[in-house]
């Protein structure tokens, strides 16, 4: 099954855990002084430290990782052609759960 | 992650979209996301974008040297030839544009059309001091007016020296007043690791110095480009005197002169710049565009609604 087919298939539950792994990964290569568990709550930029640099490459973990193709995450990052103030964990699970 | 190892360094990039291809290279002190604010998400219905970090940026590698404008051009040779891109359009910003000119005199066959923003070539316009600059944005007056341990009218590259000032201060903790401006490294949120990352490039690697390098093609190289060539600067832009130079250099290029915009436009008004990128790639626009002269030059739209 490619991947894009078992993506559409997964649960809110499964894509969850995915994407801590994740996050947990690009932690691991910058000091964000974040020391907490990770939770649908958890802020992007406010609670680990992520620019918006950071968020444009976690999409394209997500998208390779995850398997979830093409993406358009501007839709998530932007508003009125500003970044939006922040994003939390649950918005991203939500947002690939679509 | 997608990136490439290429002339002893690390390259990041990403593909999405779909149509033919388009490569966006960014200026310094920016990153990929430069290119998210707007043009990016607005191309990706017509291309398959090609973004990159610069050698020394967002998540390509920091080798020690190699950041000369030709150098670079390198890199992105190197990285068409990984994704088998022979030929595409470039669109490229401030200090990109001098690497994608570098790119397109070396390699003619392999850019079908040149979209510089904004560009400043250092052949072309050696030295950028205080008294070049007519107008100065409110976060840069600001910073003329506050960092009084800088003696800016001594300053030849008043640019980098703005971009080094900005970094410096935002990591000493002091912010910015402006609002309603593109601001380097004023994002709040942060910790400050995007300005981090820029002071150690200028100060551990040979790049302050390589960017500032005059030893680019030469205006006689840069009259032979064959290709299509889209000149856009901001009216308040600081680096117009590349543009006037290009312009006298490449006759046929189109020439935007972006009223009321400083060297950030393409992140400020990407539908400005749409506007006039559209036609220039020879996708469908709007009608009031359709009828405009096809070349040399014309004032886009006011890129404040």
């Amino acid at each position: 099954m490619d991947k894009a087919v078992a993506m559409k298939n997964e649960t809110l539950e499964d894509i969850f855990p995915r994407i801590v792994a994740i996050l947990e990964d690009f932690l691991g290569d910058f000091d964000s002084g974040f020391d907490g568990e990770i939770t649908r709550r958890t802020r992007l930029m406010t609670d680990l430290g992520f620019e918006s640099i950071d968020i444009i490459q976690l999409v394209v973990a997500i998208d390779e990782e995850i398997g979830k193709r093409d993406v358009q995450f501007e839709k998530l990052l932007m508003n009125n052609g500003s970044y939006v103030e922040d994003l939390e964990v649950g918005q991203i699970v939500d947002f690939l759960s679509q | 992650m997608a990136s490439l190892e290429t002339n002893g360094t690390r390259i990041a990039y990403q593909q999405f979209g779909e149509g033919p291809d388009l490569i966006m290279v960014h200026g310094l002190a920016a990153n990929r996301a430069f290119w998210f604010t707007g043009l990016a998400p607005l191309l990706r219905d017509h291309f398959r974008l090609t973004l990159y970090d610069l050698r020394g940026h967002g998540y390509s590698a920091m080798p020690e040297t190699g950041y000369s404008s030709s150098s670079q051009a390198e890199d992105l040779a190197a990285l068409l030839d990984h994704l088998g891109i022979d030929k595409a359009p470039i669109v490229a910003h401030s200090f990109g544009g001098a690497v994608a000119l570098e790119f397109a005199v070396k390699y003619p066959d392999r850019v079908s059309h040149l979209a510089l923003l904004d560009a400043k070539i250092n052949r072309l316009q050696p030295t950028l001091k205080l008294s070049d600059c007519a107008h100065l944005t409110p976060f840069e007056q600001e910073l003329v007016a506050e960092a009084t341990d800088i003696d800016w009218e001594a300053e030849d590259q008043i640019g980098l020296k703005f971009l080094e000032a900005v970094a410096e201060r935002r990591l000493a903790g002091i912010q910015t007043e402006v609002q309603n401006d593109f601001v380097p490294f004023a994002d709040r949120r942060g910790n400050g690791r995007d300005a981090k990352h820029w002071l150690k490039l200028l100060r551990e690697t040979t790049a302050k110095e390589e960017f500032l390098s005059t030893s680019g093609t030469s205006p006689e190289q840069i009259a032979t480009l064959p290709m299509p060539v889209l000149l856009m600067y901001g009216e308040y832009s600081r680096v117009q005197k590349s543009g006037e130079r290009l312009r006298e250099l490449l006759p046929r290029a189109e020439y935007v002169l972006v009223p009321n915009a400083g060297h950030f436009f393409p992140a400020r008004s990407p539908r400005v710049v749409l506007k006039s990128l559209k036609p220039f790639l020879g996708l469908a626009s709007h009608t009031d565009e359709a009828s405009s002269p096809a070349s040399h030059i014309h004032v886009a739209a006011s890129p404040f609604p």
